[in-house]
């Protein structure tokens, strides 16, 4: 059933039980409350029998006596029962008790007047009491002007009820329709978007509302797609050229070894160009390898990574590859106490920290490369600085992208590869990369990992 | 245990004279008190509508991050840091509350250039030198900065104290 439909049938469900209901209270409590003003005729009625029969002087008697034949009007099925209290037993056989019941002639005692109802024959008792005896009237009479009113008023309630569900029900129907238009709209929209229209957007209306956020959130994950599919294919793009630049360099030298005979010395030339150029192949693929390893998640390693060892192992890195950079590890920020350690595969951070300690170095211009370690709430931040070349302000939003190279850097050797690869390292164990720079100043590069808990508390 | 005052800019490398209290406190814990002093504002319907909790809003995500960095830093020598907002920059209104915290010393970068980092913000510097309590110096080589952590550094051999009384 769709959406709209059933939007419709609930909402008209809703609204038909609240009239039922709602039709059933008006008829339940006008059956119980509105013939009170009939009780008071029967009542009046009542005291005038009492003041007919018991009265003391007779001049009052025929006063009330005339008053009711002559004044009176006679009410359909009227009858008067006048009782006394000491012969009520005599009556519990009769119709009239039978009909009222004995709670009715006991409230009567108990509290002086009462009144009860069978069907539409009403009953009113008043007591009255004598200087010898105390009697019980009952008046009881037909109201049929309340049973015309019940039928009329069942009959205006019912075709009401089926009127309103009718109305309601054609409100519910252009009421879902008007709120699922901007759903059908964006339903239409995205069916007209692909893989090659990915920069299309949703309109976004304004306001906070559950669809324009819907609308907002479909724009985010079309922003989301469209950069993946840009960045893969930059990848692409820029894997096939740098793969290519060695190959082409190592064909080109086979080819001029092979065009002729040439000398001994020639021939090893041309062999370690395309040794050298070998290398930077590998090089290349082995970082392409664990670029792509590095972007699975699946078999993530957790083991206990002590920070300090993690640091010494960096450095050790560093000035294995750059024994001339003066690197040094500061423990300015470093807890003191106990050790800190983070949950994951030690070889994979020692790899993107020591990527990025490898850039400080190289980009350093022979200027001091610090590394450190804090702990701050949950997180223990490793902390890269250099005083070095610095990236320009309008490419640090570029930096992590598979072999992008600064302007200012290239002509330093270089793959741009090894900060994506420390990226996708530290996100996949949940960790924050930010990079701050100034062009001549130098570059920070700060690197969050949640802490092992229970690795580190503060000491008190 | 001691309490020192250590005035900023809301700036992560006016926390450095942190290292510095800290090793001057040697094995004994000391409170450091960190404030920001605000003008309090002068027309009435501003004084009325003051919302002290506001300023608390407002403070840079990165500089509560080094507090809380050399906090655990200093764990074992550190009682308390705390940081506070000071709606007034007057020399009694100054005077009192570092009596009310049993302030003893004050610690503060020197010639260091003061940022106001709100509109409000004030610089109390001057208006401590008068409050007759030792202020203590720290030396920091005052390099261009690009970076937010790596301010916090601490090189032993390159920083240089005066007191002053």
């Amino acid at each position: 059933m769709k959406i709209q439909l059933k939007i419709t049938l609930l909402f008209t469900l809703l609204c038909f039980s609240v009239i039922v209901l709602l039709s059933i209270a008006v008829y339940y409590f006008a059956n119980e409350r509105a013939f009170q003003d009939f009780y008071t005729r029967l009542e009046l009625r009542a005291v005038i029998a009492s003041k007919t029969n018991f009265e003391a002087s007779e001049q009052n008697q025929e006063a009330y006596e005339h008053l009711r034949t002559e004044h009176m009007q006679r009410l359909p099925g009227e009858e008067e029962f006048i009782i006394r209290t000491d012969t009520l037993d005599r009556i519990r056989n009769s119709p009239l008790y039978k009909t009222t019941g004995s709670d009715f002639f006991l409230q009567i005692e108990a509290e002086g007047k009462a009144s009860v109802r069978h069907g539409f024959q009403f009953f009113k008792g008043i007591l009255h009491r004598t200087d010898k005896d105390t009697y019980l009237i009952i008046v009881s009479a037909v109201n049929e002007d309340a049973q015309s009113f019940l039928l009329n008023l069942r009959k205006i309630l019912t075709i009401a009820c089926v009127v309103s569900t009718l109305v309601i029900f054609s409100i519910g129907i252009l009421f879902s329709r008007q709120v699922l238009a901007p759903i059908r709209s964006i339903a239409r929209r995205v069916t007209t978007i692909s893989v090659t229209s990915l920069h299309e957007r949703l309109e976004v209306r304004e306001g906070k509302d559950e669809l324009s956020a819907l609308a907002s959130t479909f724009n985010d994950m079309l922003s989301r797609l469209e950069t993946a599919f840009e960045t893969q294919n930059n990848f692409v793009s820029s894997a096939s050229h740098e793969l290519n630049t060695p190959l082409t360099a190592i064909i080109g030298e086979a080819d001029f070894a092979l065009a002729r005979r040439r000398g001994e010395e020639e021939y090893r030339q041309a062999l370690q160009i395309i040794m050298s150029e070998s290398e930077k192949l590998q090089a290349i693929i082995r970082g392409l390898l664990e670029l792509a390893q590095s972007s699975f998640s699946d078999k993530l390693v957790y083991e206990e990574v002590f920070v300090e060892d993690l640091l010494y192992s960096s450095l050790q890195v560093a000035k294995n590859v750059y024994p001339l950079c003066p690197v040094s590890v500061n423990q300015s920020l470093h807890p003191e106490g106990r050790p800190v350690s983070i949950q994951g595969n030690k070889q994979l951070f020692e790899l993107a920290i020591s990527n990025v300690l490898l850039n400080a170095c190289k980009y350093s211009k022979g200027g001091p490369v610090n590394l450190a370690a804090a702990v701050s709430g949950a997180h223990v931040i490793f902390l890269i600085s250099d005083t070095g070349i610095g990236i320009p302000e309008n490419e640090i939003k570029y930096i992590f992208d598979p072999f992008f190279r600064a302007s200012n850097a290239k002509k330093t050797r270089g793959y741009g590869i090894g900060l994506p690869l420390a990226r996708n390292i530290i996100k996949l164990y949940k960790g924050q990369i930010v990079i701050s720079s100034k062009e001549g100043v130098g570059t920070e590069v700060v690197i969050k990992f949640p802490a092992a808990p229970g690795s580190y508390q503060i000491l008190t | 245990m001691a309490n020192v005052l250590l005035p900023t800019d809301l700036s992560i490398s006016s926390l450095y004279p942190i290292h510095e209290i800290c090793r001057q406190a040697g094995n004994e814990p000391c409170n450091i008190h960190v404030i920001h002093t605000l003008s309090m504002p002068t027309g009435i319907m501003d004084l009325l509508f003051l919302q002290e909790k506001r300023p608390y809003k407002m403070l840079p995500a990165s500089f509560l991050e080094a507090m809380d960095l050399l906090r655990t830093k200093y764990s074992a020598v550190i009682g308390k840091l705390s940081f506070e907002f000071l709606w007034g920059h007057s020399r009694g209104f100054l005077r009192n509350y570092m009596e009310a915290r049993s302030i003893e010393t004050i610690y503060m970068l020197k010639e260091r250039e003061y940022k106001p980092a709100l509109p409000e913000s004030v610089d109390c510097r001057t208006t401590l030198h008068q409050c007759q309590l030792p202020v203590v110096y720290v030396q920091k080589k005052e390099k261009e900065e690009y970076g937010t952590l790596t301010t916090l550094l601490y090189r032993e051999r390159k920083t240089s104290i005066t007191e002053k009384v």
